[in-house]
């Protein structure tokens, strides 16, 4: 949204708007529950005073999902950070390499242009901002900016969903019961108690079922994911192409069809930077005939809705003793199907 | 207001009325701003609930002192509320050694027929009673000799013991018996099929994933479940004996915990307690993320305006302009 190409060399502006950047968006459940944590441990132990709110802490790191949906038991934060970093090292590294030779981002002194590409990469993923005009960085370069943007909002949503107290029942699949399997295996694997063989079992089980592991699940959401989001993005661009064929005519570098996707990915996954235009000061679109700014539109709202939880996600349901009653039945279910799986293959074994 | 920073017209020359109106957009469409309200919509739901779970108690108890006599004649189903005990249909049938089976006095005892794998030996008793041994707390064990008495029950009943988690051993007679380690069972008033349909592609409803109103797997359409209220029930006859689980939460939780922090075989007891908790919780959360989300952008900003003031001045406000 904002030039900040003025700032390219002031250090703790880069880095202050970095953090407020990961604060705000991808690095929330992070943080938040690093907070949380933190008052956990700085409450006194044995203290009455501090006791109730103390379990209520210990009760909200253990189970987040049960009371709020953005933030995440502890496996699931390592995963989210590990993302994090994993991403936007690739962001960061990719700016830098790519962009050698490239007098644009050569004409920055050394420190400055490691910030800057440090920034970039915290702000492609959601600050919309730019230090370094965009339509002048290698091309290759602004392919992955699309991409990531594309897959901006993913880790924090699948993992919402993933962590979702009515996951399965949001899916229709259901996990195996883990007391039951472990009780099915036992006796059987009494007498062949070596690693191999109980491999072999949980391995063949797995085949069969296919429901067990929690990176089935997590295929899943992507699957539904990624397929749900590509079909507004490609008729937008389809669209906004068809109308501004005028222009497409007048000027094809700058009106061109990647500028377009860049622009709807953009807007799609509600990050705002944008390869602008020549010798104005607003993005791409401020050049767009209305009808295409308001497919744009249409595009931002339907990409700010990515972001939210399952309808059935617990922490946005009101209370209710029909909230208990779903988890009972849940726990049923996954015990008949396992109960169901686990005899079939003893018998058909 | 969706955040995305795509922007028309160039933003420094808007009047300081219309970069107000921006921020103020931007931040009402905050993802934790969202988050907010909906943690505060939560927060007074439970305190409305609680208020009406204090009157059904008071309620409860007025009736369960009137009702007191006619508890022998069904020993396992609690919830005399519900005077539907008989016809129920009970899920879970595989489960067979620990299942509540409900029976009035004639044992006439509606099981489902889908009997898999353990076959026929579930309720062969030579008289015809059900061999339910009961592995129960100690809070059912008056409700289980009571049952040993009516019924001329064999060999197969274990009189529940003191100690809620012990693994019962299994009764004779039974091919496949598995110990699933549940203490209780937890049975409903309707069968339900464990898959209703299937969400099918949402790709032209303009829906996000899981938005469908008519959700049928939605738990509000679960069907209310029985849970077993045993008359006997004191709170330090239950509390004293039966091994603590997740004593860690302030109380005895003496379920399970399953994945995604879902509880399962709790009594309503411990499902209110529980909603205590999460009360609780949900009032630490209304005042930690509105003082985060306030702090960040305070201190961010002023940061950043002091910076901008001393170092670069010609630069355009900065307090008009926010990351997120």
């Amino acid at each position: 949204m904002n030039a900040k190409v003025a700032f390219q060399t002031s250090d703790y502006m880069l880095i202050t708007m970095s953090l407020m950047i990961l604060a705000g968006n991808t690095c929330y459940p992070i943080f938040l529950r690093l907070i949380i944590w933190t008052l956990f441990k700085i409450l006194p132990a044995q203290s009455e005073r501090w006791h109730d709110w103390k379990v209520t802490l210990r009760f909200l790191l253990d189970h987040p999902r049960r009371c709020y949906t953005n933030l995440f038991p502890s496996r699931h934060t390592w995963w989210l950070l590990a993302t994090l970093i994993c991403l936007n090292g690739t962001d960061w590294a990719a700016f830098e390499i790519l962009n050698i030779g490239n007098p644009t981002i050569t004409s920055l002194p050394h420190g400055a242009r490691t910030l800057d590409g440090l920034f970039q990469a915290f702000a492609v993923r959601s600050g919309g901002f730019y230090v370094v005009p965009i339509a002048n960085l290698r091309i290759g370069l602004l392919i992955l900016y699309v991409i990531m943007m594309y897959i901006s909002v993913y880790p924090v949503v699948i993992t919402m969903r993933n962590s979702n107290v009515y996951e399965e029942r949001s899916l229709g699949i259901y996990a195996d019961d883990p007391q039951a399997q472990a009780q099915e295996q036992d006796p059987a694997n009494a007498d062949h108690p070596n690693f191999l063989h109980r491999l072999k079992r949980t391995m063949t089980h797995n085949s069969r079922t296919g429901t067990e592991s929690r990176g089935y699940f997590v295929r899943q959401q992507l699957r539904g994911q990624l397929a749900h989001d590509l079909w507004w993005i490609v008729l937008a661009v389809l669209f906004i192409t068809i109308t501004e064929t005028s222009q497409f005519d007048r000027d094809p570098v700058d009106y061109s069809v990647f500028n377009v996707l860049f622009e709807v990915v953009s807007g799609y996954g509600c990050v705002g930077i944008s390869v602008g235009l020549p010798n104005v000061a607003y993005s791409f679109c401020g050049g767009w005939h209305k009808f295409s700014k308001l497919i744009l539109c249409a595009v931002m709202i339907r990409g700010r809705h990515r972001g939210l939880p399952v309808a059935i996600d617990r922490a946005v349901l009101l209370p209710g003793e029909y909230l208990a009653a779903a988890e009972e039945e849940d726990a049923q279910i996954r015990l008949d199907r396992t109960m169901t799986t686990i005899a079939r293959s003893t018998t058909g074994a | 207001m969706t955040l995305a920073g795509l922007n028309t017209i160039n933003l420094s020359q808007l009047n300081t009325f219309q970069q107000f109106i921006l921020f103020l957009l931007i931040i009402l469409g905050s993802a934790i701003w969202v988050s907010i309200a909906v943690v505060h919509v939560r927060r007074k739901a439970f305190e409305r609930r609680f208020k009406s779970i204090v009157e059904e108690e008071r309620q409860k108890r007025r009736t369960r002192n009137r009702s007191n006599s006619r508890r022998s004649s069904f020993p396992k189903i609690g919830n005399h509320s519900k005077p539907e005990v008989d016809g129920i249909v009970v899920r879970g049938s595989v489960i067979e050694p620990e299942k509540d089976l409900g029976e009035d006095a004639n044992g006439n005892v509606h099981v489902p027929s889908r009997e898999i794998g353990l076959g026929k030996q579930r309720a062969d008793d030579s008289n015809g009673t059900l061999n339910v041994p009961s592995r129960r707390t100690s809070r059912s064990s008056p409700a289980v000799e009571e049952f040993a008495r009516q019924g001329s029950l064999g060999e197969g009943l274990h009189a529940g013991s003191v100690d809620a988690e012990s693994r019962e051993p299994r009764p004779s007679g039974e091919p496949l018996s598995i110990n699933t380690g549940v203490a209780r069972r937890i049975t409903f008033a309707a069968p339900t099929s464990p898959t209703r349909r299937r969400e099918h592609g949402r790709v032209f409803t303009m829906q996000g994933i899981g938005a469908r109103q008519n959700l049928l797997n939605h738990p509000i359409k679960t069907p209310p479940p029985i849970y077993d209220d045993p008359p006997n029930l004191s709170e330090g006859a239950g509390l004293t004996g039966s091994t603590t689980r997740h004593g860690v939460y302030g109380f005895m939780l003496n379920g399970f915990i399953g994945r995604n922090s879902q509880f399962s075989s709790l009594t309503l007891a411990e499902r209110e307690r529980l909603g205590g908790v999460e009360y609780k919780a949900v009032t630490v959360l209304a005042f930690i993320v509105p003082l985060y989300f306030v702090l960040w952008q305070l201190f961010g900003c002023i940061g950043l305006g002091w910076y901008v003031a001393n170092n670069r001045s010609d630069a355009t406000k900065v307090n008009a302009e926010n990351p997120w």
